[in-house]
Order: structure tokens, then sequence, then C-alpha cells
């Protein structure tokens, strides 16, 4: 009975959180402060090529790094039966330096690999950089700009977008439960011909801003947010001008929808050397070669943790994320007990994921980026998320031993 | 017999339940259940697009790629020269083309 009326009150509650979709957290955002790490000054940067180092002068142990490469490119699974590490590029900057690299699978340096949901993190530079050309400001309504957004989610700022706190209903699943995911229906079949249109078309299931959620809908509205403040013709050359080029990743791919909006959730593809870039911006606080592409403060904004996560029920198997904003830290939360994601790894460290063993590692405190470009159908479990867990390394990619090598390159 | 005759009913009013319960759920799921026979070409349609075409690897290794055990593929073909491909599973068929270098590809329209 006492159950019963508890699950009542909840249910009370989350109809009081559906009727009035204001009543969420609207924090005013203010971009300031630096980086919240050490900017290390650089004077060589690799928009046109990089300049290589070796791994030893750079202050890497040799024997470290090939322990490392041995582990990423070991092969001790069947590839029919998608066993083992699968690992198709490898690429180590250090220093702001190309240390080593890697390629395996037929894939070369030049290869555009495709990214996934690491494509999420780009999205966050191209609506920084926007926001620095006063396009809008991050607490902005999106629906100011995407008016598809109805009435019931004018309260969804682009930030919660940002911080995947939208609370727009959403089933992100992928092969577990294909016939009621929204992203493969947004993909492949409902969405396809207009992905933002498709999201906007959910309904709300949290008050904005209050409830963290994973959802590639929210990252493709900040695009379409996007889009409506510029014409179509300068959309669809928006992420050269204002990003790729300026890096000089030659490389890019990014795909689109049947209407033109990129599918910023998915779908950008770049060679391992090209996508290290993103870690050697946002390491620099957005300062790219003595240019601002960044606003003052969004690096420090990206990387603080989504404030939604605090007021979210968090079980033990989402422990791994840690929500900033489009990419991942490494901090728990130790008010409840949440231990980092990656114990083996410095606390500053932070991510841009992607499905299947994509991963853009960023270690501050060891000027370090790891860009592993995989196709690991086999996750090894978390041992310190997951009771009784005893992860076979050998079989399945086991992101913490991975990190726990990453960060035992540099001795500290 | 008038015993046989009983059980009969009772079995035919559980079989009209569980009918009426799985029409109901599928009358709620609709949008989502009518949409799904189409995923898996469109699904396979897309990424050999763009495993071909922008990865630029190798057929079979992107029939590696792709490959998934749910839904039987009826047929894949492979335009090299137009770079489009088009997949029938679940009797449904669709393609996916190349774009530009740049945009890659897209599913063809469908307006479901």
């Amino acid at each position: 009975m006492r159950s019963f009326c508890a699950s009542l009150f909840v249910g009370l509650l989350a109809l009081a959180g559906c009727s009035s979709p204001g009543a969420g957290d609207s924090t005013p955002v203010v971009l300031q402060g630096p980086a919240p790490f050490p900017v290390k000054p650089r004077t060589e940067w690799p928009t046109r090529a990089w300049t290589t180092a070796d791994p030893a002068s750079v202050g890497i142990d040799p024997a470290a790094l090939k322990k490392l490469d041995d582990y990423l490119f070991a092969r001790h699974g069947d590839d029919v039966d998608r066993k083992g590490q699968r690992t198709n590029a490898f690429v180590l900057v250090k220093d702001g330096k190309l240390v080593f690299e890697h390629y395996a699978r037929g894939t070369t340096a030049e290869t555009s690999l495709l990214t996934w949901s690491v494509s999420k993190s780009f999205v966050n530079t191209l609506i920084g950089v926007a926001a620095l050309e006063g396009r809008f400001k991050v607490d902005d309504p999106a629906g100011k700009y995407y008016s598809a957004l109805g009435p019931d989610k004018q309260n969804v700022r682009l930030t919660d977008l940002l911080r995947m706190s939208s609370g727009i209903d959403w089933n992100e699943t992928y092969e577990a439960s294909p016939i009621f995911s929204s992203v493969m229906a947004m993909l492949y079949t409902r969405g396809q011909d207009d992905m933002p249109r498709f999201v906007a078309g959910h309904g709300l299931a949290h008050a904005p801003g209050t409830h963290w959620s994973y959802s590639s809908g929210d990252t493709n509205l900040l695009l379409a947010a996007l889009r409506a403040t510029m014409s179509d013709a300068e959309y669809a050359s928006y992420p050269w001008k204002a990003l790729f080029e300026p890096l000089g990743m030659t490389s890019a791919r990014f795909e689109r929808d049947g209407a033109g909006n990129f599918v910023g959730s998915s779908y950008l593809y770049a060679n391992a050397r090209d996508l290290a870039k993103w870690g050697l911006l946002y390491l620099a606080d957005g300062v790219w070669d003595g240019k601002r592409l960044l606003p003052e403060g969004w690096v420090a904004y990206t990387l603080t943790m989504a404030p939604a996560y605090f007021t979210t029920d968090v079980p033990p198997p989402l422990w791994e994320d840690n929500p900033g904003a489009q990419v991942y830290l490494n901090v728990g939360d130790p008010k409840r007990n949440i231990p980092r994601p990656w114990p083996a790894a410095p606390p500053d460290t932070f991510a841009a994921l992607g499905h299947w063993g994509k991963s853009i590692f960023v270690i501050p405190s060891l000027d370090l980026v790891a860009v592993r470009m995989g196709d690991d159908r086999e996750y090894g479990c978390s041992a310190h998320v997951q009771k009784n867990c005893v992860p076979d390394r050998e079989k399945a990619f086991t992101k913490g031993y991975y990190l726990e090598l990453l960060s035992g390159l540099v001795k500290r | 017999m008038k015993r046989a005759k009983r059980i009969l009913k009772i079995v035919g009013l559980g079989l009209g339940v569980i009918l009426g319960l799985v029409a109901l759920f599928v009358a709620w799921n609709w949008k989502a259940l009518s949409a799904f026979p189409s995923l898996p070409a469109g699904y396979e349609a897309k990424e050999l697009c763009s495993c071909l075409f922008v990865e630029g690897r190798p057929q079979p290794d992107c029939e590696g790629f792709i490959r998934q055990t749910v839904v039987p593929i009826d047929g894949r073909a492979f335009d090299m020269e137009g770079k489009a491909v088009t997949v029938t599973a679940l009797w449904n068929t669709r393609r996916a083309h190349y774009v530009s270098e740049r945009f890659g590809c897209v599913i063809d329209g469908a307006g479901r």
C-alpha cells in the first residue's frame, strides 16, 4: 500500500511536471572564465600538416606505448564473429605533436571514417562558433529560431539541447529494440526526410532542464536552430567555413537528411588525424593559432556537468556517462557516491564518444589527445560500476583498460 | 460432451481476449510498427552507400560491417558507377545514393 501511495504520488508529480513544462530549471547560463585546466602555449598548429615527434622526446614511455598498441590491435577473436579488438585507426597527439599512429582493417591515414556520435561533439563546436558570431545566446529558447518546436516546447532552451536535458520524449536504443527506437526511426524511416521535424513532433516527457537523457534528437534540433539563422546556401557550407576550413579538416564529410539538415547526431566523417584537431582546439580554450573560434567561457561551459544530471535518477549502467555539453566528463557525483567513470584516467579527462568504439579522449593534465576509431561489437564490462564484473579484455574492447594504458604513457 | 463445449468456450474467450490485446497493442504502437518493415533495407542501403563511397572501403568489408542477423535480406544491388545501393528486405525496397564528396550519401525520399 505504501509503495502504491508512493507511486501514485510520483505519478501526480509527473503529471504536474507535464502540465506546466515551464517549471524547469532556467538558471541563466553565463559564459565566462578560462578552461578548467592550464592552457599550454603552442607555436605550431596542424592546420596544413602535423608536426611529428618521437614519442620518447615528449616524455612517452616507449614500452608503455607498445603495450597500448599491442592491446588496441591484438586480434584474439574471429572477425566474422566480431570478437576481439577491432581498431581501425589510432592517432596519438602529445604536446600538440603527432607522436604515433596505426591503421588497420583497410583504413589509412587518409580514410574519412564514420564517427557516429563523435559528430555530436563537433556540433557543440559549431554552435559555439555561431554563438561567438552573435547568431544566438545559449539561453535562448530553441523555438525562437526553429518554429516547428510547438508551444508545449517553448521553454526548451539551446542549453537544454546542448546538455541533453530538453525533456523531449525520446527512446535512444539501437540494435536492442529497433522497433521502438526513436533514433533508428529518425535515421532510417519516419525521420529520414526531415530529422529535426521528426524530433519536434515528439511530446515532452519532463520539464525542460530537469531531466538528463541521452538524445540524438536534441543534437539535431540544435542544428535546426542554427539553420534558421541563415540562408539555406549559407547553411550548406557553414560547417566548412566555421570549423573544418579553419582547422584544416580537409577529410571532413557531413551527411544530410532529405531536407538538407546536417545529421549532427551521427554522420560526420573524417580521418583520425583531422579528428584529433578537435581535442587541440578545446585544449587551447577555443583559440586556434591565434584566432578565437569559440566564445570565452565556451570550453568551461562545455566541460561543466549538465545540471539536470544531478536531479535525474542515474542507475549504475548509466554511470559510464558524465554529460557535459555534447561531451563526456570524468567527475562522477560524490554526493550520490557515483564514482568517476574512468578511474584510471586523470579527473580532467574528457571525451567525444560514438557507437561501436569511436572516441576522442583528451587528457589536459598530460597534454594528450587520443583518437581511436574502432568497430567494436562487444564491450567489456566496467568493474567499478558492475558487480561481479571480470572484463574479458581479449574478447571485447574494455574502455577502462584502454584508459589505464593511455594514462600510463606519461610518467606522472 | 458438455464439458468439452465448455472448455472450447473458455479457450475461445481466452483467444479472443489475447487477440483483442494484440490488436490494442498494434493500434497503440501503429506508427512504430508500420514503419519498422522499411528499417532494415533503409539501414543497409544507407550504410552500405556511405561505407563504399564515403569511406571508400571494399564491398566485402562493407557487407561485413552492416551484417545483422535479425532480419533476412532478400537482395542487394550495387550500382558502382552511379554510386547507389538498393536493398530489399521485409518486402521493402530502399535505395540510397551518393550526393557529393562533402555531403556523402542519403536515403532516397520515402515520405513515410
